[in-house]
């Protein structure tokens, strides 16, 4: 057994510094010490980067107390003005949609006196309240500052901290708590309508017609396709706006019926009907006209992979043996592209027909297809 | 008599020259004989056109038109209705229905033109709403060659014809008592929890439960720890979500060491297997503002506001968990910026590198131990001889 007097006094001294040391962690921050505020919002109205904002100052008092003052440092980068005129200040509630819902929080409380900018120093602006006005616990007070001159907003940035301080008369620091705001990079101003360069939309169609190769046989299915670069339309698209673009197909109003005519017979070549997201399958020897689409990616492609997509409807690739979707009276989708540009991404269009050994014979079987393409909103 | 008989004479070549040219006459003076031959090529600009306007007010917007078929040809103007279809900003284009009487709001000052050759040509649209309009509409304009509906003569061969054309989009809010503006995240998504390299692609799905469309802007920030080490232009396409209802935005993540990037040949064209899909391949270097792996989205290697990242491509090195928050904001009726945040958290554990890595500790720590018991050994067996010499 080791007497305590035969420790080194060094030991000794070393204990009772780890014992202290540890007794500060759990002891009270101090009883004179300000407290927290139970709530703190500052919302600013403009969250873009580099930008004048007029804002909100919303603060629930931890105690009751009468206060003198209200002072707010904004985040570093931010720039605050030290000029008066700029911090006018409103206790009125915020018109428009969010009023009381979104944008001051629910059952708010008016603070009273006057509130008016009193000095700037480094971030931090502080407002005299006259006369001090007694802020109890159990509310939330919210002001604002209404001129955007006052202050502007930093780079963009996460969780940019300042704080809110309420002061009684002398002044001495009554509450205060922290807040955090983010700044967000506004989108690239690239393609704007005043831009120099302004957002264009070009859409082409290789030809004007799709015609079959010879007269058309009952005993197979007869493929447009088959006659080469006559036998298809490539409808392509250039554009720089980012948002994808769309094609769809409607059966010209003009045409007496949907599907090929024959003006000298009176006879239709019906089309096949609509197969819900599933390409229709002809079958030889029964009338049918079906529109079958292709993806048709550029050589160099923005639009591409799951980007450029064909409507399922029409999609014979991603349904081997079948041969096409319908032709309609309205404007039905055959395929987009659902994000980036595109130079010269599209799709390509080919005509599967099927007849009968008794379709009546004719050598003006005609349609007209109305394409049609548009750039996403 | 015989002046009756020179009337209804008259009278009946009138009427055969009008039946025999009615097909003429309905569709515009233009012929199949006349349906444009060169190939359509036409551009639009701007697009999409998004305008505000209050009751009673009339409002116009320019749209810029040029055809590029090599032939002087003759332009038309038509007035189409859309929704939105999918949940990708896609527009559902439809013709007014007998009720749509906001149809009738909408004048062209030159309905058909004459458009030259690679000419601009501007189409000026008014908008006159009357006080009881609310809240949105949305009108396409459509431009196409006149009579390129006419049949066409296959020459003697079964032919289809196609008539081409393009549709501006018009997105305009009538700012009447009750509009509502209010948009909600229905989700906050990743494509792949743990993924090996990036990119990763994040889902944001927004809900528009108002009554007006909106265009949500913002960020998406990535932190690992406390550390921010990226930053994502959300919407940077500055789509818009109309009234009533919801659209998925993409947002890329491509800026990592390495990372996987669309295969590009000598000339720049990006290659693609045998079904046409784009190959992707893994990428050594940095990722550049042009850097795409699958343009599914806003590709983006957002690192544009980034102060802390070097070029030193060990600092881009992904290993893992990241989170990453997202902070959209829509404008209110009074310009003020309303917040939407959510977060999420995701791994990237490159497990190729880390097994090679793990490989070569191992080769390392094996040759290190072979080292030292050989030299143990040595020392026993020495040991014991030195005992044996005494």
């Amino acid at each position: 057994m080791r007497r305590w007097s035969g420790l080194p006094v060094i030991r000794i001294w070393l204990v009772v510094v780890l014992v202290l040391t540890s007794m500060v962690a759990f002891s009270p921050q101090g009883a004179s010490a300000s407290t927290v505020l139970l709530r703190t919002i500052v919302r600013i109205d403009n969250m873009n980067a580099s930008s004048a904002t007029t804002g909100s100052v919303c603060l629930q008092p931890a105690n009751t107390a009468t206060i003198a003052q209200i002072s707010v440092t904004f985040p570093t980068g931010f720039t605050v003005s030290s000029t008066s005129g700029n911090w006018t200040t409103s206790q009125s509630v915020p018109g428009g949609i969010s009023s009381g819902q979104n944008y001051w929080p629910a059952g708010f409380t008016t603070i009273g006196g006057t509130l008016a900018y009193a000095s700037t120093s480094g971030q931090t602006v502080n407002f005299s309240l006259t006369p001090a006005q007694s802020l109890a616990t159990a509310n939330t007070y919210c002001f604002r500052w209404t001129n955007s001159a006052a202050l502007s907003t930093s780079t963009a940035g996460l969780d940019e901290e300042g704080s809110v301080s309420t002061y009684t008369s002398g002044p001495t620091l009554q509450d205060s708590n922290n807040y955090a705001l983010t700044v967000l990079t506004s989108p690239g101003d690239l393609v704007t309508i005043n831009a120099t360069v302004p957002p264009i939309f070009e859409f082409a169609l290789s030809r004007n017609s799709i015609s079959f190769a010879s007269s058309l046989a009952y005993a197979s299915i007869n493929d447009s396709g088959a006659n080469g670069a006559a036998g298809r339309v490539d409808a392509t698209v250039i554009t720089n706006a980012r948002g994808g673009w769309i094609m769809w197909e409607e059966e010209s109003p003009t045409d007496p019926a949907i599907g090929l005519t024959s003006s000298t017979t009176g006879h239709t070549i019906p089309t096949v009907g609509w197969n819900t997201d599933l390409p229709t399958t002809l079958t030889a020897g029964t009338e049918g006209d079906a529109l079958d689409v292709a993806a048709l990616p550029a050589a160099t492609t923005f639009c591409s992979t799951s980007n450029l997509a064909v409507d399922s409807e029409y999609d014979t690739a991603a349904h081997a043996g079948t041969d096409g979707g319908a032709f309609t009276s309205n404007y039905s989708e055959i395929g987009t592209c659902s994000g980036n540009v595109s130079d010269g991404d599209g799709l390509r269009l080919t005509d599967h027909v099927a007849i009968s050994p008794v379709t009546p014979a004719a050598t003006d079987y005609t349609q007209t297809v109305v394409v049609v393409g548009a750039g996403n909103f | 008599m015989v002046g009756k008989r020179l009337v209804w004479r008259t009278v009946s070549l009138v009427l055969m020259l009008t039946l025999v040219n009615w097909p003429t006459l309905v569709s515009g003076s233009i012929d199949a004989a006349s349906r444009p031959t060169a190939p359509l090529n036409l551009t639009t600009s701007p697009l999409p056109i998004t305008l505000e306007a209050k009751p009673g007010q009339t409002i116009s917007t320019d749209i810029k038109v040029k055809q590029s078929g090599g032939d002087d040809e003759t332009l038309m103007a038509k007035l189409l209705k859309f929704g939105a279809y999918g949940d990708s900003g896609k527009p559902s284009l439809s013709d007014f229905g007998p009720e749509d009487d906001w149809k009738n709001w909408v004048k062209f000052d030159k309905p058909t033109f004459d458009a030259p050759n690679n000419v601009w040509e501007t189409e000026h649209v008014t908008i006159s709403f009357p006080k009881t309009a609310a809240f949105e509409y949305n009108y396409a304009v459509e431009f196409m060659r006149a009579g390129d509906t006419i049949a066409p003569n296959g020459g003697g061969r079964v032919t289809t014809g196609l008539a081409g054309g393009t549709a501006v989009l018009i997105l305009v809010n009538v700012d009447a008592p009750g509009a509502h503006k209010t948009l909600s995240l229905s989700s906050f998504g990743i494509e792949h929890k743990i993924v090996e390299f990036l990119p990763t692609t994040f889902d944001v799905n927004l809900n528009n439960t108002g009554n007006v469309y909106l265009q949500p802007l913002g960020s998406i920030f990535i932190t690992q720890g406390r550390n921010q080490v990226a930053q994502l232009v959300f919407n940077q396409a500055k789509g818009n979500i109309l009234a009533g209802s919801h659209r998925i935005y993409k947002n890329t993540w491509i800026d990592g060491f390495p990372h996987y990037e669309v295969k590009r040949d000598k000339n720049g064209k990006t290659v693609q297997d045998r079904k046409g899909t784009v190959e992707t391949a893994l990428n050594y270097g940095l990722a550049t503002d042009n850097s795409t792996a699958d343009p599914v989205s806003d590709a983006s290697t957002g690192n544009a506001d980034l102060k802390t990242e070097s070029s030193n491509p060990l600092s881009h090195f992904r290993f893992g968990m990241y989170t990453a928050r997202l902070v959209a904001v829509y404008a209110d009726d009074y310009g003020r910026d309303v917040p939407i945040t959510s977060q999420i958290t995701f791994w990237v554990i490159p497990w190729r590198i880390l097994l090679v890595f793990l490989a070569v500790v191992a080769v390392f720590a094996f040759a290190i131990y072979t080292l030292i018991s050989s030299a143990f050994r040595r020392r026993r067996r020495m040991e014991r001889l030195k005992r044996r010499m005494r």
